[in-house]
């Protein structure tokens, strides 16, 4: 089910504001969408290496320079339709999910 | 002492232990290999590694320098696994084959509805059933030898918790109850009917299409057999319902039967054993505790499974669909009642916690005779109530209770091999209470008569006490013991008084049982009876309590 909506997410994050890993691993594990570090770094390569984002490095006051992600033109393009895709899958699921049930059919979840 | 060494992780220089050093380095290894085949996996290492360094660097501190095993460990469990990465990533991924996996469900710990780990309530959502359900089997296995307690704690180490909303998802799948597999069968059921009806019709349109007759008889087949099954699962289903039913309903009477004491006079059935329920609590804790509380308890500790086995045995036949919240409800009030179980039986137990007892040795006047004679004592208040029928017969009578509010109680009367070569007699009473001195108060309203004459013993063939008090476990028991050779004879009215005597006499050795029988035929100093086989012959006996 979550095929592109980490990356819906990863580009959401960034197009807000430049994030470098951490930020934005903080933001998706409140979200609890990863539970896994390492699941984030390839998809930020793959996300790179499409075009969608670019990176610069920044110095810090605490240790080594970091690398800040930004979003690109594409990155932004590619951002909003996937964003509508997410808005069309939320309504037809939501269609179903809320769509009556005839009468005699089903059971009642009771959890 | 450990060899340290030191690294550029991320440009950040570590002070890290050896054997820390392996681990990490593996990982990165590991990390490599999976990442070869993608493009760029430099950068991905490049950056992994940044954020490796950036965590170790937050554990460092001014007085811990060096990395340790456990901090690699740890620094691990957050990036996680190359699996563990691939598994998020790509959750249709079938790789991983140690997580069990069925279509678009797998087994997941429940964090939001748990009790101890959400393993229960886990199973119920992949199978979506009512958890209580799920627990309730688990405390069976739990009550039945404590096996689900090592089965609950391999699942917890086997099953992953679900962490995700994704895992949340993927926890439950479509759903396996009974309304639903009911759906599916009444759906083949009226196919079948319809395919029946048309039959007619489509054998003659078949004959047309008579090159794919062959796929139209097996599309039949199949669905007559599907139809079949269909019948033959329902009927299953509504069998083990009526079953259930009836052994719900069954059970729940038996029950109420008992705790309620429907069954017959309280006296009636005279072992105490046997009492029924209310009374022999009323004669056990009466005094100190309701006993209609208890009568609450039982029903429903008892009750409450019995009533959900006749509950859904209902459902299965009549297919309605469930009552709101039922199950849980019933499960949390039979969790209370559980709780007060508990607290009962802790009262009880101090009830009886503490014990006094008195021993006395009973001297024959002449010992040196061959046989000890043992006399009921005949003007025993007591043995008016055995010739009253409401008082049940001797035969199977332990105790009376009388309207006096006196309680009679049957001796034990044990037999023993003696050591030496003198018949002796120990008698015994036990009392017990809440306190020593409550037991000792016990032990002294207690009355029992016992006396000697000759190389006769005379008893009482009643211990008699008080019931403005309850029961506590007030009891006489006479050890004879018996050289070999020598004999016991009991007298004619103490037989007649309760022939079960014999069976504790000897519960478990019928020889010496029929021995008992035929003494009243043997005469002290009668040669040719004791001449014969003296082993055979001698009164011995069980050496077990009864």
């Amino acid at each position: 089910m979550r095929k592109g909506v980490l990356e819906l997410c990863i580009l959401a994050i960034v197009a807000k504001q430049d994030a470098y890993a951490s930020d934005i691993i903080t933001k998706l594990k409140e979200a609890r969408l990863i539970v896994v570090e390492g699941t984030l770094y390839p998809l930020l390569t793959r996300l790179k290496n499409d075009g969608l984002t670019v990176y610069r490095w920044e110095e810090s006051k605490s240790g080594p320079p970091r690398k800040y992600h930004q979003i690109t033109e594409p990155g932004l393009k590619a951002l909003s339709e996937l964003k509508d895709d997410w808005q069309e899958l939320i309504i037809s699921v939501d269609k179903i999910l809320t769509s009556p049930s005839p009468p005699g059919a089903g059971f009642n979840p009771t959890l | 002492m450990k060899k340290t060494l030191t690294i550029n992780l991320g440009g950040i220089v570590f002070h890290i232990d050896e054997d820390a050093y392996i681990s990490l380095n593996q990982y990165l290894e590991n990390l490599k290999n999976h990442f070869s085949r993608e493009e760029g996996y430099r950068d991905i290492l490049d950056d992994i590694e940044s954020r490796i360094a950036e965590i170790l660097n937050d554990k460092r501190s001014e007085s811990k320098q060096v990395i340790t095993r456990e901090d690699v460990a740890a620094v691990i469990a957050m990036m996680g696994q190359p699996i563990e990465i691939e598994q998020e990533e790509n959750p249709n991924s079938h790789q991983d084959a140690s997580r069990t996996e069925k279509g678009d469900k797998r087994f997941f710990r429940n964090p939001d509805e748990k009790v101890i780990a959400g393993i229960c309530s886990g199973i119920a959502a992949y199978f979506h059933l009512d958890p209580v359900w799920v627990r309730l089997i688990f405390l069976v296995f739990v009550a039945a030898g404590g096996s689900g307690i090592m089965l609950y704690i391999v699942l917890w180490f086997v099953i992953p918790e679900a962490q995700t909303a994704s895992d949340r998802l993927e926890m439950r799948g479509k759903k396996i109850n009974i309304s639903n597999i009911e759906k599916t069968m009444r759906e083949e059921v009226s196919e079948l009917r319809t395919r029946v009806g048309s039959m007619a019709g489509e054998s003659a349109a078949s004959l047309k299409r008579a090159g794919k007759g062959s796929g139209f008889f097996f599309e039949m087949v199949r669905k007559s057999l599907l139809g079949v099954l269909a019948f033959t699962a329902r009927a299953v289903l509504i069998l083990t319902g009526i079953i259930l039913i009836v052994a719900g309903l069954g059970l729940l009477l038996a029950l109420f039967a008992y705790a309620l004491g429907w069954t017959g006079g309280i006296y009636s059935d005279a072992d105490y054993t046997a009492l029924s329920f209310p009374a022999l609590a009323n004669l056990m804790v009466g005094c100190d505790m309701h006993v209609v509380f208890l009568q609450l308890i039982l029903l429903m500790v008892l009750g409450i499974p019995f009533f959900m086995l006749f509950y859904n045995g209902l459902r299965m036949v009549f297919r309605f669909d469930r009552i709101r919240h039922l199950g849980l409800t019933m499960f949390n009030i039979w969790i209370v009642a559980i709780f007060f179980l508990a607290w009962s039986g802790l009262k009880i137990y101090n009830l009886y916690k503490s014990g006094d007892e008195k021993q006395i040795d009973i001297v024959l006047e002449k010992p040196a005779a061959d046989t000890l004679n043992v006399i009921l004592m005949a003007d025993d208040p007591g043995l008016k109530y055995l010739r009253n029928e409401k008082y049940g017969f001797p035969g199977d009578l332990k105790m009376i209770i009388t309207e006096k509010k006196e309680l009679y109680v049957l001796p034990t009367i044990r037999i023993e091999e003696s050591n030496d070569s003198l018949i002796s007699i120990t008698q015994t009473t036990t009392a017990r209470g809440k306190t020593w001195s409550e037991a000792h108060q016990h032990l002294t309203a207690l009355r029992f008569q016992s006396a000697t004459s000759g190389s006769s013993l005379r008893i009482s063939p009643f211990v008699r006490m008080p019931i403005q008090e309850c029961w506590r476990g007030e009891m006489v028991t006479l050890v004879i013991r018996v050289p070999r050779g020598k004999f016991i004879h009991l007298d004619q009215g103490l037989r007649d008084l309760n022939p079960y005597w014999y069976h504790q006499l000897n519960p478990n050795d019928t020889s010496a049982f029929q021995m008992s029988k035929n003494e009243t035929e043997v005469v002290p100093g009668q040669d040719s009876l004791k001449g014969k086989d003296d082993t055979s012959h001698a009164p011995i006996i069980s050496k077990q309590a009864p």
